[in-house]
């Protein structure tokens, strides 16, 4: 599958309208990212909830719904892609995920992660070793792409991270 | 759309009529119209006739009683002029003040046709404004206008320049200018803010946005013609610096019975101010009867044919430009011919105007022609721009020069009341014309045609606001009025005119209340609240509405509520569909934006709900109205559904639940803003009597200009606001429905900050 993902980690188009709204409301945009960082992690537990328990793709697409609307309406579009892969891969709609090494290129120049970062979003738990179960059902390979789109998830929201804790010149 | 009426309809019938056209109509169909009259009907009363005949057009919306004026045109055709313009027509007397009609003339390609010589004499013509008036508005369509000079020039200009071209017909005479005077004094004691305050181009002094400025034009104009007013005639220099602008040259008749004419002061006629104008517009008197007007052109009763109508002149302007190109063509066709025909006429006094370009400030407006020193602008330089040139006008910029020439004009003027005064034309402050002063000026051409009068009337540009001189390095700035803007505030400005009573053009109280201090009033107006109007954009004006948020993201919920409240729309936020479909059975919502996928019920099963319940409940049609809720919007909310990305799916079955529109995610807040707009002003005019309580409110804020922040307090009135509109239904509610989601609701009204809810996932 072509990788139609986005090349910037932030469409500034779509921040600066958001940041512009800090005129009127002080720290807005900022105390906005936060939030959405809280309701990153939270989602991310959620779906790593699912993937090992449930394995309830419906939750997983609604959770990849649900996290691509506020990732897209703050600009962070690379997250929004992947999250619109998990929503996909939730309703089958998709079979396949590329490959990290593959998406990480697209990045931008300069922009990348340290091995730390990498490792740290692949590491603790090896999703890779999920697929051992195949025989528990069709939607196993679904489960094993989620769980590798939940990983480069990760790795875009760390890169979010960064971009923005830039730009806010603060630790987000 | 201006004026359609069938003129074949009324013209055999043997009652007074008289045929009308709107000059300078932009429509394309402009035909004239017939208006009947009574023996005693002013100028004024036809007026009022003809804003009735013309109540539904388009027109309409853009003129009041008092931005119209009842005129026609005067050809002062030397021979070697009508030759210029038109061979057609027969040469006139040489005498310039032979008018004549034109009628057909502007319709048709040809040049002006000049029809039927007024019969009054030479001298002034007697016939006031008053006369002719009555019944008539005059129409040219745009057409006409790029073929006459004169009309070209109104065509051509901006605001501004329409302004012009409205305002010509007051130039010279007092008396015209005090007919629009007059309208202008009303609007001055109205001291309505909301009273379009000159746009940007129309004042320079207000930096307002094109836009807004637009559809205050006619505003701006009459204003400014206030000043003209007869009575107050030392008071108001500004209209007439407009005036005088146009180079044509309005004349106005006075009836014999209305010789007093303390307006019109004869302008000194210097050989050189005078050039020929080949056209004049002559406007009537508002006082005048129109049977003596009718008589007085046209002869016995029933003279008149629909071809040769009077005209209404009027301030509506629409977007000119793409003709102008046209005109400044054929006038620059008509400058060749007219070098070579003709001959150094310039001498023709009454033509030349002079003009007072005041760039100082509101000052400027007072002094024009009088005698007062009192009123005579201050801190105005004087710059003849013309020195070398044809003098057509004269550009004063301080008041020691403004008093100089006023002496001189009121010297020499009052001798002979006959012929046509001169003018002093007030120019608002950062009055730029589409044409650079200095770079566009009359050819040296001894006798310009009419057009490369026009033209120069462009360039003069004196900014009321600052003593910056006219740019003129700056290209054409046209703001053409945008439909979208006009839409916008208009339903809102016309509302408040109304509520306030402070505007009622046609209204006879504008007409009978001349305040002598107009001057003052308009000032105070301008500056205080015309132009914090006219700069309020339109981007800040929004309809007053209730929008529900029905989203179940918290990041999305603050982003729009932010964005709501910066706009200072009051909003409510439900989460899923459910609190979706409970909320609106609260009632007073307009516009719901609804996202699609949604927890516990689906945006477009809740659509489908509300949709169903309005079925249920008759609202929007009218015979249920009372089977339910009183408070309860009558007209059906409008849903704009925000669907995902790209999906063809969601948009379809948006549409098919019941949805009115839909914005794709992540929404764009320009186009979120369009929406509101667009759906909030359909609302608001749908269901006018909930829409206007918040009325006040909004425009004060917007008018106030203070960009007070939105805080807490700002809020909880917007909620209290919401509160009261339904509290009757909100307490049903919250009585009937338990739970959570109340008590959500009622969070949301009380504070109205983002809410983050943390239990997102429910």
């Amino acid at each position: 599958m072509s990788l139609s993902i986005p090349s910037a980690v932030i469409n500034w188009d779509i921040l600066n309208e958001i940041i512009s709204m800090d005129e009127d409301e002080p720290s807005f945009s900022k105390e906005l990212i936060i939030q959405y960082i809280d309701q990153v992690d939270t989602t991310f537990a959620e779906m790593e909830h699912h993937l090992h328990t449930t394995k309830d793709l419906s939750q997983l697409d609604s959770l990849g719904h649900f996290l691509k609307g506020s990732s897209a309406a703050l600009g962070l579009q690379r997250i929004a892609w992947v999250c619109e892969r998990i929503q996909n891969l939730g309703r089958k709609a998709e079979n396949t995920f590329p490959d990290q090494t593959d998406i990480l290129n697209t990045l931008p120049k300069g922009v990348s992660l340290t091995e730390e970062e990498l490792k740290k979003c692949n590491g603790d738990d090896n999703d890779e070793v999920t697929s051992q179960d195949v025989e528990d059902g069709e939607n196993t390979i679904y489960i094993a792409l989620i769980s590798k789109a939940l990983r480069q998830a990760r790795l875009e929201f760390r890169l979010a991270r960064n971009a923005l804790s830039e730009y806010y010149k603060t630790e987000l | 759309m201006s004026t359609n009426k069938n003129p074949l309809l009324s013209s055999i019938t043997s009652k007074k009529k008289l045929w009308l056209r709107i000059d300078n109509c932009t429509d394309e169909i402009n035909e004239p119209i017939s208006i009947t009259f009574d023996d005693n009907d002013s100028v004024d009363d036809l007026k009022e006739k003809i804003l009735k005949e013309l109540s539904s057009t388009r027109w309409r919306q853009f003129n009041d009683k008092a931005s119209i004026a009842l005129g026609y045109y005067e050809y002062n055709d030397t021979p070697t002029k009508v030759q210029r313009r038109r061979t057609s027509s027969p040469p006139v007397s040489q005498s310039q003040q032979k008018l004549k009609f034109q009628s057909g003339p502007f319709q048709s390609n040809d040049k002006i046709t000049l029809q039927q010589p007024i019969p009054t004499s030479k001298s002034n013509m007697s016939l006031t404004s008053n006369m002719l008036s009555p019944e008539n508005t005059e129409t040219s369509p745009r057409r006409a206008l790029s073929t006459s000079p004169q009309v070209p020039v109104s065509s051509t200009n901006i605001p501004l320049l329409r302004f012009h071209s409205a305002s010509p017909s007051i130039n010279i005479r007092s008396k015209s200018q005090r007919h629009k005077a007059r309208h202008n004094h009303k609007h001055n004691n109205s001291n309505n803010h909301y009273y379009p305050s000159p746009t940007g181009s129309s004042f320079p002094s207000s930096s307002s946005s094109s836009s807004l400025s637009s559809q205050y034009h006619h505003h701006t104009r009459t204003a400014i013609n206030i000043n003209n007013n007869d009575s107050h005639r030392h008071s108001n220099p500004a209209s007439l610096y407009a005036y005088n602008h146009h180079h044509n040259h309005n004349y106005t008749f006075h009836p014999k019975n209305i010789h007093n004419n303390s307006y019109s002061r004869p302008l000194n006629r210097t050989p050189e101010l005078q050039t020929d104008h080949p056209i004049s517009r002559v406007i009537f008197d508002p006082e005048e009867k129109i049977i003596a007007i009718y008589t007085e052109l046209f002869g016995p009763m029933g003279s008149q044919h629909s071809s040769d109508p009077l005209f209404i002149f009027s301030n509506q302007l629409e977007n000119p430009t793409p003709k102008e190109e046209e005109e400044e063509r054929e006038e620059e066709d008509l400058k060749e011919k007219s070098v070579d025909t003709v001959e150094p006429t310039i001498n023709n006094n009454e033509d030349n105007e002079i003009v007072y370009g005041d760039e100082s400030d509101q000052n400027s407006r007072n002094t024009p022609f009088n005698d007062n020193e009192d009123e005579v602008e201050q801190g105005k330089n004087f710059v003849n721009i013309h020195d070398t040139e044809a003098r057509d006008y004269e550009l004063i910029t301080n008041e020691e020069q403004l008093r100089r020439v006023s002496e001189t004009m009121v010297g020499g003027a009052d001798n002979n009341p006959d012929t046509p005064k001169q003018a002093i034309l007030l120019l608002p402050k950062g009055y730029h014309s589409d044409v650079s002063f200095k770079e566009k000026t009359v050819p040296p051409t001894p006798t310009p045609t009419p057009r490369a009068e026009v033209e120069t009337e462009h360039t003069l540009v004196s900014p009321l606001d600052n003593n910056d001189t006219f740019d003129d390095s700056s290209p054409i700035q046209q703001h053409p009025l945008m439909e979208q803007e006009v839409g916008l505030l208009h339903p809102m400005l016309e509302n408040e005119w109304r509520k306030t009573g402070l505007l009622s053009p046609i209204s006879p109280l504008m007409a009978g209340s001349i305040t002598p201090h107009y001057s003052n009033s308009y000032s105070n107006l301008s500056h205080d609240a015309l132009l914090s109007g006219i700069t309020t954009t339109s981007e800040k004006v929004f309809p007053k509405i209730n929008v529900l948020i029905v989203e179940d993201n918290v990041i999305n919920q603050a982003i729009l509520g932010s964005f709501l409240r910066k706009h200072k729309i009051s909003y409510k936020v439900a989460k899923n569909g459910k609190e979706a479909v409970d909320i609106w059975k609260e009632g007073g919502l307009h516009l719901i934006f609804m996202d699609l996928q949604l927890p516990v019920l689906s945006g477009i099963e809740a659509a489908r709900q509300i949709r169903a319940f309005e079925k249920e409940n008759g609202i929007g049609i009218q015979e249920h109205s009372n089977s339910l809720k009183k408070n309860k919007t009558k007209a059906p909310v409008i849903i704009v559904a925000l669907t995902a990305s790209n999906s063809q799916d969601d948009k379809r079955n948006a549409l098919i639940s019941g949805c009115n529109d839909y914005l794709t995610k992540p929404v764009n807040l320009h186009w979120l803003s369009k929406k509101i707009t667009e759906w909030g002003c359909m609302q608001a005019l749908i269901d006018f009597d909930s829409w206007k309580q918040g009325q006040s409110r909004m425009t004060d804020s917007v008018i106030a200009k203070s960009p007070h922040k939105i805080n807490p307090k700002v809020n909880k009135s917007t909620a209290s606001i919401f509160n009261s509109m339904d509290k009757d239904e909100s307490k049903v509610y919250s009585n009937s429905n338990n739970g959570s989601n109340n008590k959500i609701h009622e969070k949301h009204k009380s504070v109205p900050s983002i809410i983050v809810d943390t239990n997102y996932r429910e």
